[in-house]
């Protein structure tokens, strides 16, 4: 009888130790750091206009035109101004371009390649960059040679390449040589940046191009 | 014979008994050991001897500790943004961290596009900080358990240092997004579980 009682005693007890070994009770207390904002950026959003006081937009048309053109001939010095609308900072930008050929209709007699628009590349090689210049308070580049003229600088980024050695710089090498690294536009106010450029066609483009208009889309992209 | 028998069975059962009574007692004291270590405020009562308890913590600073005003905004590989958190026992009880919450309003997808670092700084001299979170800040809205370093006795605070970025693989779906966040502090008492490495 004692040894029945002592071991549902025994039980009970050994119950008990299990029971409070797995009841683990804790105070808490909270408390809350409120309010903290986080937001995150914008940009870089770059917009573009003809004039450095604005109206600033996604995009210009009609900045270098060169209408009833001629081998020989040369537009304006014409600028695009640039301004990074976005709140955070762009780190570089980034020029190339793209190019169409539209052949005139009905087809001149005197055109001697009326398929210009299959291949626009022949013609872009006559349209030679004659000044391009990317600017701003702090730069001034020279985009033909590499060189900034206000920090003494010269980068092949900045430079677009003679590729067929020739001693003139197109519109097809700028293709294929983008212009890369170039200071970004910053997101100040007064921090304006600007590309001036002239384009020639050039003296020696032949007939293959009469009566051809040359579409120019010049790419601008902050990174 | 029958009288030797007799003697023989007697004391047999008084060795069982002792036995017995000696593996009942051991154990209800374990037993008694471990309740009142789990019960806290049984224990608190034995350990304060009366003193009624109290229990509270606060954080500083009290106004927020992020805002783009003074941080900055955050996009892809923009600098980290760190910020320091104290929590002070105002209590006459130790506690230790143990878990990190968080509530989002307005454009919570941009807690998916945030990373946050959170250390327990330490006190003494060359005393390493302890990590006790390294995440997602959205994670932190289903409440992280954590470890404290170390049991922080009354009137002492412990730093925690928050730190959050946004990783240059963060992606343009964060672009403008603005939100809110509550962070919330949990501290427990007793203080039992040391988490940290001393």
């Amino acid at each position: 009888m004692d040894k029945k009682i002592l071991a549902s005693m025994l039980i009970i007890a050994a119950a008990s130790m299990l029971i409070g070994a797995g009841t683990v009770a804790y105070f808490s207390d909270t408390e809350t750091s409120s309010g903290n904002v986080f937001q995150a950026g914008t940009g870089p959003d770059l917009k573009l206009s003809h004039s450095s006081g604005g109206p600033w937009t996604d995009g210009v048309t009609g900045t270098w035109t060169l209408a009833d053109m001629k081998p020989g001939n040369e537009t304006q010095t014409a600028s695009v101004f640039f301004k990074n609308f976005g709140s955070v900072p762009s780190s570089t930008m980034t020029i190339t371009c793209n190019y169409t050929v539209t052949e005139e209709s009905p087809q001149t007699e005197s055109d001697t390649d009326p398929n210009t628009d299959d291949h626009p590349d022949e013609m872009a090689k006559y349209m030679i960059i004659t000044m391009m210049v990317y600017k701003n308070d702090w730069v001034n580049i020279n985009c033909l040679t590499g060189h900034d003229s206000y920090s003494g600088q010269t980068k092949d980024d900045w430079k677009i390449n003679d590729a067929n050695g020739d001693g003139k710089i197109s519109l097809y090498e700028l293709k294929l040589d983008p212009l890369i690294n170039l200071p970004s536009p910053d997101t100040q106010d007064n921090k304006i940046t600007q590309l001036d450029m002239r384009i020639k066609f050039d003296e020696d483009a032949g007939n293959d191009f009469q009566g051809d208009t040359f579409d120019l889309t010049m790419i601008f992209t902050l990174n | 014979m029958t009288m030797y028998k007799r003697d023989k069975s007697l004391k047999e059962n008084v060795k069982n008994t002792k036995i017995f009574t000696s593996i009942f007692i051991i154990t209800l004291v374990l037993s008694i050991s471990i309740l009142l270590a789990n019960q806290p405020m049984a224990s608190a009562c034995t350990i304060s001897l009366g003193k009624r308890i109290k229990f509270d913590m606060e954080l500083s600073p009290k106004v927020p500790l992020f805002h783009p005003t003074k941080d900055g905004y955050f996009y892809p590989g923009s600098p980290k943004i760190t910020k320091n958190l104290q929590v002070k026992n105002v209590g006459n009880v130790p506690f230790r961290i143990c878990r990190f919450g968080a509530t989002f309003y307005g454009d919570t997808y941009l807690a998916t596009g945030l990373q946050i670092k959170i250390v327990e700084l330490g006190t003494g001299k060359g005393e390493k900080p302890h990590l006790l979170y390294r995440g997602t800040l959205s994670n932190l809205s289903e409440g992280i358990e954590v470890n404290g370093k170390r049991a922080v006795p009354q009137r002492k605070t412990v730093t925690l240092q928050i730190t959050v970025w946004m990783p240059e693989t963060a992606g343009n779906e964060c672009q403008g997004l603005s939100m809110t966040a509550d962070i919330a502090v949990t501290v427990r008492f007793p203080p039992a579980h040391d988490g940290g490495n001393k």
